[in-house]
C-alpha cells in the first residue's frame, strides 16, 4: 500500500489514501468520500492534477543536477550513509498530492508550489551527488516558494510516507535567507561526490 | 491534452471543516494579543521618559479592571501561542541529529516548554526579589 499515488480521497473531510482506509474502521458511522480539496474537478472523484505534474514539480528540477556530467565509463557515484541520511526521507514522496489537499495555503493562492513540490526540492538540494541549488533558489526564494508557507503543518500530519514536507519547507526558509546574506554558497553540497 | 471543463470549489470557510485549521486560526489570532501587550510596555517605557506622573498615570491605567481583564486574557492567549510554538518548533528546526538519528519531536517541545516554563519562574522570582 501507499506506492503507486493514485487513490486520494477526501474520507470525512480528511485526505487520505483509499488503499489505507477501511470500512471496518468507520463501522457503524456513515463516511463521506469527496475528491481531493483544492483541485479542479474533472467529474464524480476525479480531479485534474495537470498544475502539480505539469508545472509544481517539473519547477523545482526534481532530478540530480551534476556540478560535471559524468560519461556512464565513469566511476559511480559514492554515497556515505550519513549523505544518504540527508534526503532519504524526503525522497519517499509518491506524488499523492494528499498534502496539496491538506494545505489551505494552496486552495487560496494556487500559484504556491506547494508541500511535495518544494519537499522533493529540498530531497534535491540536501543531495550530495547535486550541485543544482542555485538553479532551484529562484523558486525557492520567491514568495510563491517556501514563503508562500504559513507553517499550517496539516501536509506533515496526512503524509502516508512520513515526508514531513513542513519540516523541509521551514528549514528551507532558513536557507533562504542565508542565500539573501550570501551565506548559503558555502553551506551548500558542492555536488562532487 | 485537452482542456477539460473542471470545477473549482470555493474556499469560503476552510478553516471551519477541519479541527486543525480550527487550532491553526487560534494559535494565528492568539499573537494579536501579544502585539498588544507589547504596545502597552512600549507605551510604559515611553511614559517613563516623560515624567514620574506620567509614570504614575500608567500604572494606575494598568490597575483598571479592563486592564485586568485583558492582561488575563492575554496571558491565557500568550501562554497557549507559546505553546503551540514549542508544538511547531520540530518543523523550523534544522535537522538535528544524535549519533546519525534524527531527534525524536517530542524532546524539542519538550524541551523548549520546559526552558518557556524555567525562564518565566525565573524571571518572576527575580522581580519578586526586587
Amino acid at each position: 500500500m501507499a506506492i503507486c499515488d493514485s487513490c486520494g480521497k477526501m474520507v470525512n473531510g480528511v485526505p487520505q489514501l483509499s488503499c489505507h482506509t477501511f470500512l471496518r474502521d468507520y463501522h457503524p458511522g456513515k463516511v463521506r468520500i469527496e475528491p481531493l480539496n483544492h483541485f479542479p474537478v474533472v467529474r464524480d472523484l476525479v480531479i485534474d492534477q495537470s498544475d502539480f505534474f505539469d508545472k509544481k514539480l517539473p519547477s523545482v528540477k526534481p532530478y540530480i543536477v551534476p556540478k560535471d556530467a559524468k560519461p556512464v565509463s565513469a566511476k559511480t557515484h559514492v554515497q556515505t550513509p550519513a549523505q544518504f541520511q540527508k534526503y532519504y526521507q524526503y525522497s519517499q514522496c509518491i506524488n499523492c498530492l494528499l498534502c496539496y489537499a491538506a494545505c489551505p495555503q494552496y486552495g487560496l493562492k494556487p500559484e504556491f508550489t506547494g508541500p511535495a513540490a518544494l519537499a522533493l526540492l529540498h530531497r534535491y538540494n540536501a543531495d550530495s551527488r547535486d550541485r543544482g541549488w542555485e538553479e532551484r533558489a529562484e523558486i525557492l526564494n520567491s514568495e510563491e516558494g517556501v514563503w508562500g508557507c504559513t507553517l499550517v503543518g496539516y501536509c506533515s500530519e496526512v503524509c502516508p510516507k512520513q515526508v514531513d514536507p513542513a519540516h523541509a519547507i521551514n528549514q528551507n526558509k532558513v536557507n533562504s535567507t542565508l542565500d539573501y546574506f550570501g551565506v548559503l554558497k558555502f553551506l551548500m553540497p558542492k555536488g562532487g561526490a | 491534452m485537452a482542456r477539460v471543463k473542471t470545477y473549482v470549489r470555493p474556499m469560503r470557510g476552510w478553516w471551519r471543516r477541519n479541527p486543525y485549521f480550527v487550532r491553526y486560526m487560534i494559535r494565528e489570532a492568539s499573537s494579536v494579543f501579544l502585539a498588544v501587550y507589547t504596545v502597552i510596555l512600549l507605551v510604559g517605557l515611553f511614559r517613563l521618559t516623560q515624567s514620574e506622573a506620567a509614570w504614575d498615570a500608567w500604572r494606575a491605567a494598568l490597575a483598571s479592571p479592563g486592564s485586568i481583564v485583558f492582561h488575563w486574557l492575554a496571558l491565557l492567549t500568550v501562554g497557549y501561542h507559546a505553546y503551540t510554538w514549542w508544538k511547531v518548533a520540530p518543523k523550523t528546526a534544522p535537522d538535528l541529529r544524535i549519533a546519525g538519528r534524527p531527534l525524536p519531536e517530542l524532546v524539542i517541545t519538550a524541551g523548549g516548554l520546559l526552558a518557556t516554563l524555567g525562564t518565566s519562574a525565573l524571571v518572576y522570582v527575580i522581580v519578586r526579589w526586587m
